[in-house]
């Protein structure tokens, strides 16, 4: 079957997500950047800005001078992160195989969805419709048989065109453009290049392999494919590494700490009693709190031991949680993960405490309670008010 | 009514009943001797003590002058133990909010530890940060405004604001997001300064009266005393009865300070305005009905009245 890989790119990404919460910066020339730093570097523009010559990686100070009225935006990384997630969320519908590649940015294996969505072309205009109606953003959609050709037929078209090469145009499609299309070629392989009066990617793809290996070494070998138009990388989705997850919004955010406290302890309860039920033991937590302004901070921490017991987990979670709890703003929800998961092991200990036994045995008694009566059974008399 | 305001009255519902606690600002004023307290008190007689029999909040001041100590903490909470629902409200190092300093440094560890005694026995109803005239609603003052609410995240904080350029609903969504709550003030409104409000950002409403006093309140010369030498009438309490109901039902608690102390007037309004809200009369000490008769019909009689004696 012929491979149908799609590259979808969200059009001047952290600018646009921006102009959705503010619509006021539509049409306006904006960027991203640290404001308090000395030496900030423009971070991402709206195309407003990239027509009075800004661009990614210039200077604020000379950004500001080509633009009297620029408006600059400081970076919102977990406001990037629920959009991407957000376009992830409405690209699943099309294929099961995604790999996101930044923020705003993935490619779709479309291999075999043809009688589902038509032709890759439908199927990518298809795309860009849902995403300007359901997201309120802009995309660019590079149709190909691989990887390399669609990333560059997406670029060739921004910002919100919908290119599509066909099976076996991939080496014509790529030969008249400049070889800075070529993703991973910079500043030093395009001056390499031009002293040998490389300009074009046709230029380069009647270089013979054995020269291009002599002059840049492995790579060379990959420039000559990319050349030719070939690019056998697959599309990879993520790998996710295991994990017991509890997460939790509040009724009511809050940041009274006792109200946190105990839904953090819930938390624990719940994925500790998940591990116990699948024989598990975790080595790692992770803890994610989300305020009530969208703002999220994330921790992890190494558990001296592994361990399925909340008395021994929940502690290291309220560390964690005392590290992350640096705003006073309300709390609007937390997500408490285990990871690091390993079988069950039971060790034997020369000197076990008659306390952890007497505790192990209680919570071995609450989850044959709750087998039974169901989760909200019974409680710890500190997590009642939250009910 | 918004939306965040019906769910706030909403939930101060669902909680029960609202404590109202009112008191004055501050305890320790030569002025008071002779007005409120007796003018030959007897041994081991401890003003604060005697402030917490007729009273369940008093502002303590000295925080505001210096970080204190924690051995002095732990003694005003040994001096209200008689009085269970007794809480102190307690203001902010002026470091940290007239001169914009101290984050980070040793005071904030000093002024950590000297409150500690009222975190640990449950008896801080809030930390009051009461910005200057000066303070206005800049980005500067925002940025540091944030700093200082997440320095001191775990306190159930209250906010004073004297410029009107604050009064903004930005402003009130900012300190509701945060929980922190609104001081409303009743304060000689001149020029730009902030009339008075019933605004409620979180479970701590904050009521203070400054007194109305136009003529020295911002006079160059004008004292302390001058400037707080003010006796609300009647009627411009009654203004404010109704403003306490509604804060009541937004908030689960509400501090009703009275700063206006020259000559223990704080005192006496205090009382009257916790007559009125009650609607039963108060305790009042023999010397102060003494120097202000107009508080007899507030008084309870003679054999039902508190101990004065500090115990």
């Amino acid at each position: 079957m012929e491979r149908s890989v799609m590259y979808v790119d969200i059009t001047a990404f952290a600018v646009s997500v921006e102009a959705v919460r503010e619509p006021r910066l539509r049409g306006r020339p904006v960027v991203v950047a640290l404001q308090k730093a000395n030496r900030s570097l423009v971070y991402a523009s709206s195309y407003e800005a990239r027509r009075a010559g800004i661009h990614r990686g210039m200077p604020l100070q000379e950004a500001r001078r080509l633009c009297r009225d620029l408006i600059v935006l400081p970076p919102n990384p977990s406001l990037y992160a629920h959009a991407t997630q957000a376009m992830l969320d409405l690209l699943s519908g099309f294929s099961p195989i995604i790999e996101p590649v930044r923020y705003g940015h993935a490619y779709l294996d479309m291999t075999g969805t043809r009688r589902l969505f038509g032709s890759p072309a439908d199927a990518g205009a298809k795309i860009q419709r849902e995403i300007r109606e359901r997201l309120n953003l802009e995309a660019t959609v590079g149709v190909a048989t691989n990887k390399l050709v669609s990333k560059v037929a997406s670029d060739v078209v921004k910002p919100t065109g919908l290119q599509d090469v066909r099976p076996g145009d991939e080496e014509r499609f790529l030969s008249p453009l400049p070889v800075h299309y070529l993703p991973g070629v910079g500043k030093a392989t395009l001056q390499q290049l031009a002293e040998l009066n490389i300009h074009y990617i046709r230029e380069l793809a009647r270089i013979p392999l054995t020269h291009l290996t002599q002059l840049f070494g492995q790579r060379g070998t990959q420039l000559h494919q990319w050349a030719h138009g070939i690019d056998p990388r697959p599309v990879q989705p993520p790998r996710r590494e295991p994990c017991i997850e509890e997460r939790e919004t509040l009724p009511e955010d809050t940041n009274e700490i006792p109200v946190l406290r105990a839904v953090l302890f819930r938390l624990a309860e719940r994925a500790c009693r998940r591990l116990r039920q699948e024989h598990l033991m975790a080595q790692r937590l992770s803890l994610e709190l989300r305020y009530s302004d969208g703002v999220e901070t994330k921790g992890e921490m190494r558990l001296a031991f592994a361990s399925q017991f909340e008395h021994e987990i929940y502690p290291a979670a309220e560390e964690a949680f005392a590290h992350l709890l640096t705003r006073r703003v309300r709390v609007r929800s937390l997500r408490l993960g285990l990871k690091e998961l390993k079988p069950m092991v039971r060790q034997l200990c020369l000197f076990s405490s008659p306390e952890d036994e007497r505790r192990e045995r209680l919570l071995s008694a609450l989850d044959r309670i709750r087998d039974r009566f169901g989760e909200d059974a019974i409680h710890y008399a500190h997590t009642l008010a939250l009910n | 009514m918004s939306n965040e305001a019906g769910a706030s009255e909403a939930r101060a519902q669902a909680q029960g009943a609202v404590e109202v606690l009112i008191g004055p600002a501050g305890w320790s004023y030569e002025d008071w001797k002779g007005v409120v307290y007796p003018s030959t008190p007897p041994r081991g007689f401890s003003q604060l003590a005697y402030i917490a029999n007729y009273f369940d909040t008093v502002e303590i001041n000295t925080t505001f002058y210096r970080p204190p100590a924690s051995r002095m903490a732990r003694d005003w909470v040994r001096k209200v133990a008689h009085n269970p629902r007794f809480q102190f409200a307690a203001k902010l190092w002026q470091g940290f909010t007239h001169e914009g300093t101290g984050l980070g440094s040793q005071e904030e560890k000093l002024f950590k530890e000297g409150i500690e005694p009222l975190i640990s026995s449950g008896k801080l109803g809030a930390l009051l940060l009461q910005f200057p005239w000066r303070f206005k609603n800049e980005p500067a003052s925002r940025e540091w405004l944030t700093r200082l609410l997440d320095a001191f995240l775990e306190y159930p904080l209250v906010v004073e604001f004297r410029h009107s350029s604050w009064l903004r609903p930005e402003t009130l969504r900012f300190l509701r997001e945060r929980n922190v709550g609104f001081a409303n003030i009743d304060q000689p409104v001149i020029g730009r300064s902030i009339p008075p409000t019933a605004e409620v950002t979180a479970e701590v409403a904050y009521i203070r009266f400054h007194g109305r006093n136009y003529e020295d309140w911002f006079r160059e010369d004008a004292g302390r005393d001058a400037r707080y030498n003010y006796l609300y009438s009647e009627e411009e309490l009654d203004e404010w009865v109704d403003r306490v109901r509604d804060v009541e039902r937004k908030a689960r608690k509400v501090f009703l300070i009275y700063n206006n102390h020259y000559g223990g007037k704080a005192v006496v309004n205090a009382l009257q305005m916790k007559a009125k809200l009650t609607g039963s009369p108060v305790s009042v000490p023999d010397p102060l009905l003494e120097a202000f008769p107009s508080l007899r019909p507030y008084a309870s009689p003679t054999e039902n009245r508190q101990t004065e004696l500090p115990l």
